[in-house]
This record gives C-alpha cells, sequence and structure tokens, in this order.
C-alpha cells in the first residue's frame, strides 16, 4: 500500500468513527436511556403506601409479577417535589395521562395506565406540587424510601415501563417526554 | 455583585494561566523542532506556567469549599456546610467542572516531570510536549468555554445560604478515592502517549520502551486499581450484591486498560527482539485515545442524562478534540508506516513472539467486544430504527470465549522462549502446570462439595484448572531458581521484573476464579421477617432478625438492622444500614457481609415497617471474595515489577 493510500485510509476510519458518535451520541436526545441491569426484573413485591389526596394507604403497583390483571402498560414515574428536572418532566406526564384516559374512556384494548411515587418527600409539598400541574394520576407516596430501594432507584426522576404480566421491561433515567413515553409504551403494548 | 475572594480570584486567573502556558508550549514546541534550542527552553517553561496555574486553579477551589463559598455555583451544588472535611476535599471531583479541573492539573502534573526522563534522546524530548500542551489547553478551553468550577453565579449573586450536598452515593470512602485514582490512571497515558507522538513526528529510531518503563507500569497499575476499586465500591456501596455491571463508566476506563495491556506485552517484544513497533506505538496511540473517548462518555453528560452538558456543545467539543488527536497521530503513523518495520519475523507459534502476537490478537479481539457491546444500542439503533438494551447478555455471549483462550495464553507463554523454544525446559513447566491444575480443581471441588454447592459452570472449572496451571509453573521455576542462587529471598530480589509479571499473571488467575465462582453461582432471596422470627436462606445459613434502631448522623439519618446469620452452626452478629440523606438525595444502603474464602453472604435492608419487622435480599456469591485477593496480587506484582533492577 503506498503512503498516500494509507493516509486516506487512516482519514475515511476516523471520519467514519466520528461520524457515527457524533450522529449517533451527540446529535441524540440527551436523557438517552442508562444501560440498566434491572431490565427484564419483576416487579418488586407489593407495598401499601399512602395515595396522595385520599388519606388511605392502597398497595403499590396493585399487583404482583405473575398475577392475572396487569395492563397491557404500566408506567412507573418516581419522583420528588425537590427535584428540579421533574419540575419540567410533569408536564409532559400530565399530556400523557390525558391521552392515555381518553383512550381507557373509549373502550381501547392496550391503554397504559400511568402511576406516580414521590419518594423521600413531605406529604404537603407533595401535594401542592401535583396541584400545580394539575395532575390526576394516583399518586403515592413513599415518605421513607420503603420501595424505592427495591425498585433500584439511582435519581429522580425514573420511568418504568411494566408488561402485562408484571415485568419490568424497561427503565428510563432522567426526564422523560411526551413522544418517549408515547413510543415506548407502544413498543411495550404490543409485547404478548 | 459580590466581590470573589482572593483566592476564588487567583484561581480563576490560574485557569487562564493553563491556556495561556499550554498555548504558548505547543507553538513553541512546534517551532523547537525546528530551530531547536531556545525554543525548546521556552516551550518547558510554558508548561511550568500552566502546571502553577492549575495548581493555583485547585488551591481557590479547595479554598471555596472549605470556605462554603456558595457564591461559585460548583460549590453551591456539590457541598454543603453539614459536609465531613474528606468530603468536601473529595467534592472537588464531584462533578464534571472539578473532574476536568482534576484531569488537566494530573496531566500537567505527570508531563513536566516526563519530559527529564533520562535515556531518551534530545530530538524526542523536544517534541516531548505537543500532546501533552495540547490536552492541558483543551481541557483549559472547555472549562473556561463551558464548565468553568470556579465562576460565579449569573449577575453575580451571593449564592444560596447552604449548598446542595455531595451526592451520598459518593460520600464513601471508596468513593473519595476511586476517581482520582483511575484519573491518575488515565492522566498517566498522557506521558507514554506522548513520546510515541514525539518519535513518530521527529522520526527518530527512539528506543523507547526501556526508559519509559515504569511511567507505563505506573500508569497501568493505577488504572487498575482505580478499576478494581470502582468494583469494591459498587459491590459494597450500590447495595445489589453486584460487582461489575458492564457499565459504560465501567467500559470506559476498562478499553484503555485492555489497550495498554497488550502494549506492555507487546513492549517486551520490542525489546528483546525489536519487533512490533508499529503495533506498539499504535496502542499507545489508541489507548490516549481512548481516555479521552471514556472521559467524553462519562463527563460529556451522554450517558448521565444532565440535559445542560449535551445542549452546551461540550459533547461535540469533545469528538472534535478525539477527531483532531486520531488524524494526526493515526495519520503521522501511515506516513512512517514503512520506516518503522519490524526487523525479525516470529520465530513460530510456539514462541514468546508468537505467542505475544496472540495475545495482541485477543486482547484486541476483547477491546472491540467491550467496545461494541458499549456502543451497541446505537449500532442497533442505525441499523433497524429500534433501541436494543446492550448489557450484560452481549457481554456474557462475548466476553467468555476471548477471555479464556488468553488466561490459557498466560499459563503458557511465560514459559515459551525467544525466537525458539526448547522442549527441554518447556516440558517440565508443563507437566508442573498439569499437576497444579489438577490439584487446585480437587481442592476447589472439595470445597464446594463441603458446601454442597455444584460444580458452577464450565467457565469456572476452566478457570480453576488454569489458576493451578499458572501456580505450578511459577512454584517449580521459584524452587529451581531459589536453588540456583542460594536462598529464596535472593531469588526474589534477583529478577523483580520477571516475578513481578508472573505475580500479575497469578493476581489475574485468581480474579478469573472468582468473577466466574460468583457470577456462576450466585443465589438471591429475599425476606421478610418479624424481631426475632428466623429464616433458612439456604442448607446450613439461616437469619435472624434481631430489630431495627434509627440513629441520627452529621449528613444523614439511618435506620440500623441488627441481624445474626448463622453459617454451619456459628453465629455472626452483623447490622446492615439504609441511610436517608434528606429531601435532595436518595437514600443509600450499607450492606452486612460475611466473607470468606469459600463465599459471601450479602445482606441489604430494603425496608422497615412500624411493627418492627424488616425485609432484606440476601445475596450469595461463591468465591467472590477472590477477586479481591487476586486484584491485590496483581498490584503487587505491579509494585514488584516497578522495583529498580527490574
Amino acid at each position: 500500500m503506498t503512503r498516500e493510500r494509507r493516509l486516506a485510509l487512516v482519514a475515511i476510519t476516523v471520519a467514519a468513527v466520528i461520524a457515527f458518535l457524533r450522529w449517533g451520541l451527540v446529535g441524540r436526545n440527551p436523557q438517552a436511556p442508562l444501560p440498566s441491569a434491572l431490565e427484564g426484573k419483576t416487579v418488586p413485591e407489593a407495598v401499601e403506601l399512602p395515595l396522595i389526596g385520599s388519606e388511605s394507604e392502597v398497595l403499590f403497583p396493585f399487583l404482583a409479577e405473575g398475577e392475572e390483571g396487569w395492563p397491557a402498560v404500566t408506567v412507573v414515574n418516581f419522583w420528588g417535589s425537590w427535584c428540579t428536572a421533574c419540575e419540567r418532566e410533569m408536564p409532559h406526564l400530565v399530556a400523557i395521562d390525558k391521552e392515555w384516559k381518553a383512550c381507557r374512556e373509549e373502550g381501547g384494548e392496550s391503554c397504559p395506565v400511568l402511576l406516580g411515587v414521590a419518594f423521600y418527600d413531605a406529604l404537603e409539598n407533595a401535594t401542592a406540587f401535583l396541584e400545580n400541574h394539575d395532575a390526576t394520576y394516583p399518586n403515592y407516596l413513599d415518605l421513607e424510601g420503603k420501595v424505592v430501594v427495591g425498585w433500584g432507584i439511582y435519581g429522580a426522576p425514573e420511568t418504568f415501563f411494566v408488561d402485562r404480566h408484571g415485568k419490568i421491561v424497561e427503565r428510563w433515567v432522567g426526564p422523560i417526554d411526551v413522544e418517549t413515553l408515547r413510543r415506548i409504551a407502544g413498543e411495550v403494548a404490543i409485547l404478548p | 455583585m459580590v466581590l470573589s475572594s482572593l483566592p476564588v480570584l487567583l484561581g480563576r486567573f490560574g485557569l487562564w494561566a493553563v491556556a495561556a502556558g499550554s498555548l504558548w508550549a505547543l507553538i513553541a514546541t512546534v517551532v523547537s523542532m525546528r530551530k531547536g534550542g531556545g525554543w525548546a527552553r521556552s516551550a518547558r517553561r510554558g508548561m511550568v506556567v500552566a502546571l502553577v496555574g492549575a495548581i493555583l486553579a485547585a488551591a481557590g477551589l479547595e479554598w471555596a469549599l472549605f470556605h462554603h463559598d456558595f457564591s461559585l455555583p460548583y460549590v453551591a451544588s456539590v457541598s454543603a456546610k453539614n459536609l465531613p472535611s474528606l468530603y468536601l476535599f473529595s467534592a472537588w471531583w464531584g462533578s464534571l467542572e472539578g473532574s476536568l479541573l482534576l484531569w488537566c492539573l494530573l496531566v500537567l502534573a505527570f508531563a513536566v516531570p516526563a519530559q527529564q526522563t533520562k535515556g531518551m534522546g534530545e530530538k524526542v524530548r523536544r517534541a516531548f510536549p505537543l500532546l501533552p500542551a495540547a490536552t492541558a489547553l483543551f481541557f483549559a478551553g472547555v472549562m473556561l468555554r463551558f464548565a468553568n468550577p470556579l465562576s460565579g453565579w449569573p449577575g453575580g449573586g451571593a449564592g444560596p445560604s447552604d449548598g446542595i450536598g455531595l451526592n451520598p452515593l459518593l460520600q464513601d470512602p471508596g468513593m473519595a478515592y476511586h476517581p482520582p485514582l483511575l484519573y491518575l490512571g488515565f492522566t498517566g497515558l498522557v506521558v507514554p502517549g506522548a513520546w510515541a507522538l514525539a518519535i513518530l513526528f521527529t522520526g527518530e529510531k527512539e528506543d523507547w520502551t526501556k526508559p519509559t518503563r515504569r511511567w507505563v507500569l505506573a500508569a497501568w497499575g493505577m488504572l487498575s486499581a482505580g478499576i478494581l476499586l470502582g468494583s469494591w465500591w459498587a459491590y459494597h456501596e450500590l447495595g445489589w450484591g453486584g460487582w461489575w455491571f458492564w457499565d459504560p463508566v465501567e467500559n470506559a476506563s476498562l478499553m484503555p486498560w485492555l489497550a495498554l495491556t497488550a502494549y506492555a506485552h507487546g513492549a517486551l517484544a520490542q525489546e528483546a527482539r525489536g519487533m512490533l513497533r508499529r503495533w506498539n506505538l499504535g496502542l499507545l496511540l489508541l489507548a490516549y485515545a481512548l481516555t479521552l473517548f471514556g472521559t467524553f462518555l462519562t463527563r460529556s453528560g451522554i450517558l448521565t442524562s444532565v440535559h445542560a452538558f449535551s445542549e452546551s456543545g461540550l459533547g461535540s467539543w469533545f469528538l472534535g478534540y478525539i477527531a483532531v488527536f486520531l488524524l494526526i497521530a493515526f495519520g503521522v503513523l501511515a506516513w512512517r508506516w514503512d520506516d518503522l518495520d519490524d526487523p525479525k519475523p516470529p520465530g513460530g507459534l510456539i514462541t514468546k513472539e508468537g505467542a505475544i502476537l496472540y495475545n495482541h490478537l485477543l486482547f484486541g479481539g476483547l477491546l472491540l467486544a467491550v467496545l461494541l457491546g458499549t456502543t451497541w444500542p446505537i449500532l442497533a439503533e442505525l441499523a433497524t430504527g429500534e433501541r436494543v438494551s446492550g448489557g450484560a447478555p452481549f457481554f456474557a455471549a462475548t466476553i467468555p470465549p476471548i477471555a479464556l483462550p488468553t488466561l490459557f495464553l498466560m499459563a503458557v507463554a511465560p514459559w515459551f522462549g525467544w525466537g525458539r523454544t526448547g522442549k527441554e525446559s518447556l516440558r517440565p513447566r508443563l507437566i508442573a502446570g498439569v499437576v497444579g491444575g489438577v490439584v487446585v480443581s480437587g481442592g476447589l471441588a472439595w470445597a464446594r462439595a463441603s458446601m454442597g454447592m455444584g460444580m458452577g459452570g464450565w467457565a469456572h472449572v476452566v478457570s480453576v484448572f488454569i489458576l493451578g496451571a499458572v501456580l505450578g509453573p511459577i512454584l517449580a521455576d521459584f524452587v529451581r531458581t531459589a536453588r540456583a542462587v542460594g536462598g529464596s529471598r535472593k531469588a526474589l530480589i534477583k529478577r523483580p521484573r520477571h516475578w513481578g509479571g508472573l505475580l500479575v499473571h497469578l493476581g489475574i488467575a485468581v480474579l478469573a476464579v472468582g468473577a466466574t465462582g460468583a457470577s456462576g453461582g450466585k443465589t438471591a432471596v429475599d425476606f421478610q421477617l418479624a424481631p426475632q422470627e428466623t429464616a433458612v436462606v439456604v442448607e446450613g445459613v439461616s437469619l435472624r432478625h434481631v430489630g431495627v434502631t434509627v440513629k441520627s448522623r452529621k449528613s444523614h439519618r439511618a435506620w440500623i438492622a441488627n441481624v445474626v446469620l448463622t453459617q454451619q452452626g456459628k453465629e455472626h452478629p452483623l447490622q446492615s444500614e439504609r441511610r436517608d440523606y434528606g429531601s435532595n438525595w436518595p437514600g443509600t444502603t450499607e450492606m452486612a457481609l460475611l466473607s470468606n474464602w469459600k463465599r459471601d453472604i450479602a445482606i441489604t435492608l430494603a425496608e422497615t415497617e412500624s411493627d418492627g419487622s424488616a425485609s432484606y435480599r440476601v445475596t450469595i456469591q461463591p468465591f467472590l471474595s477472590w477477586l479481591w485477593v487476586g486484584g491485590a496480587l496483581s498490584l503487587l506484582g505491579f509494585l514488584w515489577a516497578g522495583r529498580k533492577g527490574g
């Protein structure tokens, strides 16, 4: 190989690698998913938690893995009123919840269900946060972090996608948006 | 408008001094390569100015951290008034901005003395600052443009009355030392990389492997220690019982390590036979590029989901710098390719140089597998338009088939000769290897049987045999040498490099037994127990929940569960903790651990109830402690090999 050809080979290889990285990494949604050791894990055991705005304790999540009756998709969002990224994220959750509620009211078959868990949070702060954002989907309060250890939460916000068998199929770290929620829920809904 | 204090102002000035000094060093170095003399001295002064600037900046930042100067957003985001001194200090590298400063300081602190390395030619020495000056300039530029740890709030506000505090996951002695150790390894690579680039630019026929050996050993050892400590920390602190997650952050440190390990063996061939110069130069440049790539992966916000960094264009700067480096470095390598040809062809497959070629191929394979696995999700998205989660299954499928032949090579290749391998010298070693393999396999099979465990998977069985095959010939060789020189102490002192290298091999073999044993035989069970209730975990192991107490400490509240773990009739009182660091951070766990040479039993406190009951996860992993023992043996080997006379 001549010197010029070798140089050209280096230039082309470097250009291809950098273009790939530029397109694939920098150009991507900055909230790319954190590859996770937890995906494919079963939903941790259900625990009774206060349901915000109801003054009663309710089982979270409502069913155990393998039990019948899970919706096609259950989306569980972990947040806290102390987390600024959650503030940015909340309008997206409220918007997608409207969409999914409408789907259920029309009697759709595989409409996703959205749940929220505020952790390490004071009840009044969490309640005010939800009211400010007009969030009406069920939100639990995990005052002492009863469930966050089991779910392996690293920080807020984090969002889990659970399939119809109660298995976690996707974990999203960082703020999520409407499009991503719609896309991943769509992917999970068609799983057998 | 708040007037900043003098140390902070000096620190800001220091950052500019880093940029100016390294820019000057770069220009003067380029000129000195043609004109020499005074320009070279001037370049060296530029590097010293940059180093002093970086020290000033670091001192300014530490001053601000210890004086709780929350008029600096960085200080407010990584520290708080209640933080203990150790973590106030380590908050320096608690986030992106400070980490960049540490990187920059270490690069300069290595490069300034390294230029004086004895035994390198004058021309090459003059060109040496090219890479460190460019690196420091790049990091200073990034800090001044995007991520300045010493900048104030926009508008110059006084900031909050207290800071957010350091991420509790980083509030652990291990985490205080781990990043700097890893960065020491990363930045240490700039020195061999700089020599490689200088040799390529000047076209000198320099024999660099001997003079730079201790620099390479130091960077290699620190990188190894950093990786090990990271794994140890993940095991003890994350509370999931895992010790290696194939997490991109871990892979980022593994990739340069693989390139450097391949180089270290290639350097042997170059010293002994004048072979593999191209490979070796290429591997050093690649190792340097991989440290940048790793920093790009972990620190540009691409994987950590921190919005601001990718938006700020930091990622593009990093990629741009990597692109320029790769183009120039590998461009010059391609240019000089024919001048660097290998004088002696390998003598055959069963020779040291033949084995080192194989070693290069295997390490190349491992590197490619890790690189692909780390970027696989992106590749897959490119090809299919669908997102896949890569991770553990990919590595479980690709790594063992390459790693096990590498281990095998590690057991036999040290006994090959250069040029040719005498049958009469190889045969006793092979016999010692087979005997060692059989003895160790038998011993561990007995230990497993005594605890009612199965064989633990084929990878484990193979690793155990290889451990014996590594150990047998080493012992035989040691006894023989001791006899020949009259005393085992004399034998050890005589060839530090020989024994150091073998000790690293032995450590890696022990580590492989731990890794395959733990991952092949892992059991995890969940329990919820009322006070004084006992549960059987596995045969011969039971757990009794005693009770929970709550304690308030300086930076957190702790729920401490007291348990009694009974193993084969013996009772062990232990404590497992969960910690709450207040509203800004998620909690952490401190698991209870019962560790012996046969297995690790870890107890993680999942939750506590008001009636005094608690839920636990109990994880049992056979031979896990061998990981740390093997790692420690390898590190000792690095130290031994670096002794004088090596």
